[in-house]
C-alpha cells in the first residue's frame, strides 16, 4: 500500500526552480497543494488549501521566507516548514529556528537532498543543512522588542517616533537599538537594517 | 564619514553584491542539475519531454546572467 500522500505549499517566485520541485516530487508521497510567488499569495492560498507542509524560499519578491513563516505562525499555522536558499548564508539556519521553521534545504538540484528534508520534518523532526555556518559567536537572536524597533528604524522613524510608536522613553529606545547593533554587529542604524534584511530578521 | 566607516560600507555593499551574484548563478545551475538528475533516475515520458527544455532554459539563463555581470562595473563609481 502505498503511504498517504502530504500536501505542500510551495513559496518560490521563480518559474524554473517551481517546475523542477513539481516534477521532482511526482511520484514521492508529497504533493503540491498549490505554488504561491510571493509572501501575500501564500498567506491567501494556505487559507484557502490548508496544507500539511510549507516549502519556502528565503528571497521573496516582497518579504523574506523567514517573515513568511513567523507571520503565519502569528496566524496559528503550526504545520512544518523548510527554507530554501541557493547560498550557504552565515546564520541562516539559526533565523530559520528564530522563525519557527523546522528545517533548511540548499537548493542544490539534489532530489535525495529536498525529499529526506520534507520527509524528517513530515515526521516532526527537524532537518537544517548544516553546510550554512553558524551565525557569529555573541550574535544572540534578536527580541521581539529589539526586532520592532529595527523594524520602525527600517520604515524611517527617528528615536523620538520610536519612542512614541512603543511609548517608551528615549533612553530606552537608545539601549534597545545599542544592544541591537551589538547583535548584529553593526555600528550605525543603515549597516543595521541592512545587516537585519540580510539575515531575514525585518 | 569617517574612512573607516567608507571602508565598511563599501565591504558591505560588495559582500551583497556577491551574495546577490552568486544567487544569480546558482539558481539556474541547481535547476540544471536538478533535471539532470531527473532524466538519469527517472524514464518517464514527462521527464523525457520536459527536462531537455528546462535545462536548455536555465542554461541560457545563466548565459545572460554572465554576460549581464560582465557588462556592470566591478565596484560602485568612485570606490577602489
Amino acid at each position: 500500500m502505498s503511504p498517504p500522500e502530504i500536501s505542500v505549499l510551495l513559496v518560490e517566485d521563480d518559474l524554473m526552480v517551481r517546475g523542477w520541485v513539481r516534477l521532482a516530487l511526482d511520484g514521492s508521497e508529497f504533493r503540491l497543494a498549490g505554488e504561491a510567488a510571493s509572501t501575500a499569495e501564500a498567506v491567501e492560498l494556505w487559507r484557502r488549501r490548508r496544507p500539511q507542509l510549507l516549502l519556502v524560499d528565503y528571497r521573496l519578491p516582497d518579504g523574506p521566507g523567514t517573515e513568511l513563516v513567523r507571520d503565519l505562525r502569528l496566524l496559528g499555522v503550526t504545520e512544518p516548514a523548510v527554507l530554501m536558499a541557493a547560498n550557504l548564508e552565515r546564520g541562516f539556519n539559526e533565523a530559520a529556528r528564530d522563525a519557527d521553521a523546522q528545517g533548511s534545504v540548499l537548493k542544490t538540484g539534489r532530489i535525495e537532498e529536498l525529499l529526506q528534508a520534507l520527509r524528517t520534518v513530515a515526521e516532526g523532526g527537524h532537518a537544517f543543512d548544516l553546510r550554512h555556518p553558524k551565525r557569529a559567536p555573541g550574535r544572540a537572536a534578536l527580541s521581539p522588542r529589539e526586532r520592532e524597533v529595527l523594524r520602525l528604524v527600517a520604515g524611517g522613524a527617528t528615536n523620538r517616533e520610536v519612542a512614541a510608536a512603543l511609548q517608551v522613553g528615549g533612553e530606552t529606545v537608545k539601549t534597545l537599538l545599542a544592544r541591537t547593533f551589538a547583535k548584529l554587529g553593526v555600528r550605525r542604524r543603515a549597516e543595521a537594517v541592512s545587516a537585519a534584511h540580510d539575515r531575514g530578521l525585518l | 564619514m569617517t574612512g573607516d566607516a567608507a571602508r565598511n560600507d563599501a565591504t558591505g555593499e560588495l559582500d551583497r553584491r556577491l551574495s546577490a551574484i552568486a544567487h544569480e548563478l546558482r539558481t539556474p545551475l541547481s535547476v540544471i542539475i536538478g533535471y539532470a538528475e531527473l532524466l538519469r533516475i527517472r524514464d518517464d515520458e514527462q521527464t523525457r519531454r520536459e527536462a531537455p527544455v528546462r535545462i536548455q532554459e536555465a542554461a541560457e539563463r545563466l548565459t545572460a546572467v554572465i554576460e549581464e555581470i560582465l557588462a556592470r562595473p566591478a565596484l560602485p563609481e568612485g570606490r577602489e
